[in-house]
């Protein structure tokens, strides 16, 4: 009797263990669906490019973003929420990859949909390829959060310089009409 | 006489082929290095399978009938230089090559109109190109290119353009000072899309069928009037006019209906919105993140949802025109002396989860409300609403009024025939 239910014992245990280690939840990427998918912050329809990120939530709910600056803009209003995973896509392969594995350039020229203009890499050699050949600067998963995700705001600033030139270039002509309050 | 008949119809076929040889053989652009500055050059009638760059102050006129098919992995006609004007001109342009667009302009002072484009890519794109005037243009697409694309470019106008299935309209980034007006956009995905442009200009412009009738994002200081947001209901994310990062911009007369949202705004501040009407939407009006922003004399009619808001701060609603509003008037000032709360409890609720939807007007749903109010930051509070709607005139027009009378008139009589023929005969 006192062997049985050592036996009931051990077997209850063994059997706690098993259903606890079954039970560890995988957090996959959900794909993009561009028909219905938008941005959680901009609103804009998310394509299923190499700009498009994911959030997922420990209670199952997925976010998706159409640009990563998009998706720390959310992390930072959201410190609340409790986020499981997150992902990036390569910017070669379009694959999903975990964020913290990844790895990112941020450069000026490139147009993304929301003017953040960071890309991801799954590897550290792929950035560092993109940098040798079109310029920009190699951030880490640590980097990201010390990264002020302000928009274009030098492309703005040339632009602005563009049209200071034009405008004088113009001469006197009366009212141009330009408007620059660009801030 | 047969055989006259027979050889005078072979002669004109011959030469109605030969006459379109003709003009498809000859080299256009060396036409275009020919002409002097300042002077035209008109083309013939036929099909021309060149690609021209026009890169001279020159006009480049097509008669009735002139179309260039393209396959080229150049676009069509790339304009590039001052005082260029191109009118009556057919493209069709399908190619496997993507991000070329059919006709590509930069420059200042030119001039496109009555242009008609079909192309699988983007028909036009502006780049750095100012005070150009595009005017009669119809663009037709696959939903995969923009009909037009600005980048950096200022100072131009767009007028009487039709687009449809397109994958935006009017796609514009960094392009500050531009101006749309009396266009119609259709079957596409977003009608006008701004982006990180200023001083913009959308008047008299009719969007429908669209994922959104227009998505205006960061810009200050815009106009958007007398537009037609109408059916756009394509998507469960469509809206008639989204507007997000916009600032001190002024939104007023526009006629929003049958949209799944009407006005969507997110991170707004000092804008301007008045003399709107909202009808037949699912949400009339979502606002969130606003601040400082008037909201007046606007008209709320038939839609599911009026209102729903969250995150407002010092925002101005009064004497708009809910008529779902409980309204009580004793002095007779036409504005009701209560105040008119809305609670988007049920939307929040079903925002959370979805399947509650099932419970729409359900009594149950409606205790519940009036029981648990949503926190007053999520209410909306008109204190000044008005008893009649202002902005009734848009309704009917009279001549739909005159058909209904005509067939209520024919039907009578349709009627009193039929009595008159069954009656019983003695």
């Amino acid at each position: 009797m006192r062997l049985n239910s050592f036996k009931l014992f051990f077997i209850t245990i063994i059997g706690l263990l098993v259903i606890t280690g079954c039970g560890k939840k995988e957090y996959k990427p959900v794909a993009i669906n561009e028909k219905t998918d938008k941005c959680d912050v901009c609103h804009m329809q998310v394509k299923d490019n190499q700009f498009a990120t994911e959030i997922i939530l420990e209670n199952g709910k997925s976010f998706v973003f159409d640009d990563i600056g998009c998706m720390y803009k959310w992390m930072k209003k959201n410190k609340d929420k409790k986020i499981a995973n997150s992902y990036v896509k390569d910017f070669q392969t379009k694959e999903w990859i975990e964020l913290e594995k990844a790895s990112f350039v941020y450069n000026k020229p490139i147009r993304t949909p929301m003017a953040y203009n960071v890309l991801s890499f799954a590897n550290k050699k792929d950035a560092q390829t993109y940098i040798d050949q079109k310029g920009g600067k190699l951030l880490s998963y640590k980097d990201l959060s010390q990264h002020s995700w302000e928009r274009n705001k030098e492309m703005v600033k040339e632009m602005k310089e563009k049209m200071k030139q034009m405008k004088m270039g113009d001469g006197m002509k009366k009212d141009s009409g330009m408007n620059m309050d660009m801030n | 006489m047969k055989i006259l008949a027979q050889i005078i119809l072979f002669v004109g076929i011959l030469s109605l082929l030969g006459g379109l040889n003709v003009s498809a053989n000859q080299s256009l652009q060396a036409k275009i290095d020919a002409t002097r500055e300042g002077g035209t050059l008109k083309i013939k009638k036929g099909i021309y399978h060149e690609t021209v760059i026009l890169d001279k102050s020159i006009t480049f006129e097509g008669e009735s009938g002139v179309i260039f098919k393209v396959r080229s992995a150049k676009p069509a006609i790339k304009i590039t230089g001052k005082n260029i004007t191109i009118k009556g001109i057919k493209i069709e342009s399908f190619r496997k090559t993507k991000n070329t667009p059919t006709i590509y302009i930069n420059g200042s002072n030119n001039r496109v109109e009555n242009i008609t484009i079909d192309s699988e890519n983007t028909g036009i794109k502006v780049e750095n190109a100012n005070h150009t005037n595009f005017h009669n243009i119809k663009i037709t697409g696959l939903g995969k290119g923009n009909g037009f694309d600005l980048w950096q470019s200022t100072h131009n106008t767009f007028s009487k353009i039709i687009l449809d299935h397109v994958q935006d309209g009017f796609y514009l980034e960094n392009s500050n000072s531009n101006s749309f007006i009396q266009n119609r956009i259709n079957d596409s995905r977003y009608g006008i899309h701004v982006m990180f442009s200023n001083d913009i200009t959308i008047k008299n412009n009719v969007s429908t069928r669209n994922y959104s009738g227009a998505m205006v994002m960061g810009t200050r200081k815009s106009v958007i009037e007398h537009n037609y947001f109408t059916d756009n209901n394509q998507n469960v994310n469509s809206q008639g006019l989204l507007v997000y990062d916009v600032h001190e911009s002024t939104i007023k007369n526009n006629y929003i209906s049958q949209n799944r949202v009407g006005l969507y705004m997110d991170n707004a501040s000092g804008n301007s919105i008045r003399h709107n009407k909202f009808v037949s939407n699912f949400v009339g009006a979502q606002l969130s993140n606003f601040k400082n922003n008037f909201l007046n004399n606007n008209s709320f009619i038939g839609n599911v949802n009026e209102m729903q808001a969250n995150d407002g701060f010092n925002n101005h609603i009064k004497r708009n025109y809910w008529d779902a509003a409980m309204t009580l008037d004793t002095n007779g000032d036409g504005i009701s002396e209560l105040p008119y709360k809305i609670d988007p409890y049920f939307l929040n609720i079903t925002s959370e989860t979805p399947p509650y939807q099932l419970f729409f007007q359900n009594p149950g749903m409606l205790l519940l409300q009036k029981m648990l109010k949503s926190s007053n930051h999520l209410i909306v509070t008109d204190k000044e609403p008005l008893m009649n709607n202002a902005l009734k005139t848009y309704d009917r027009t009279e001549s739909q009024q005159t058909n209904s009378w005509i067939m209520s008139l024919f039907m009578i009589f349709c009627s009193l025939f039929i009595i008159y023929l069954g009656r019983k005969k003695r």
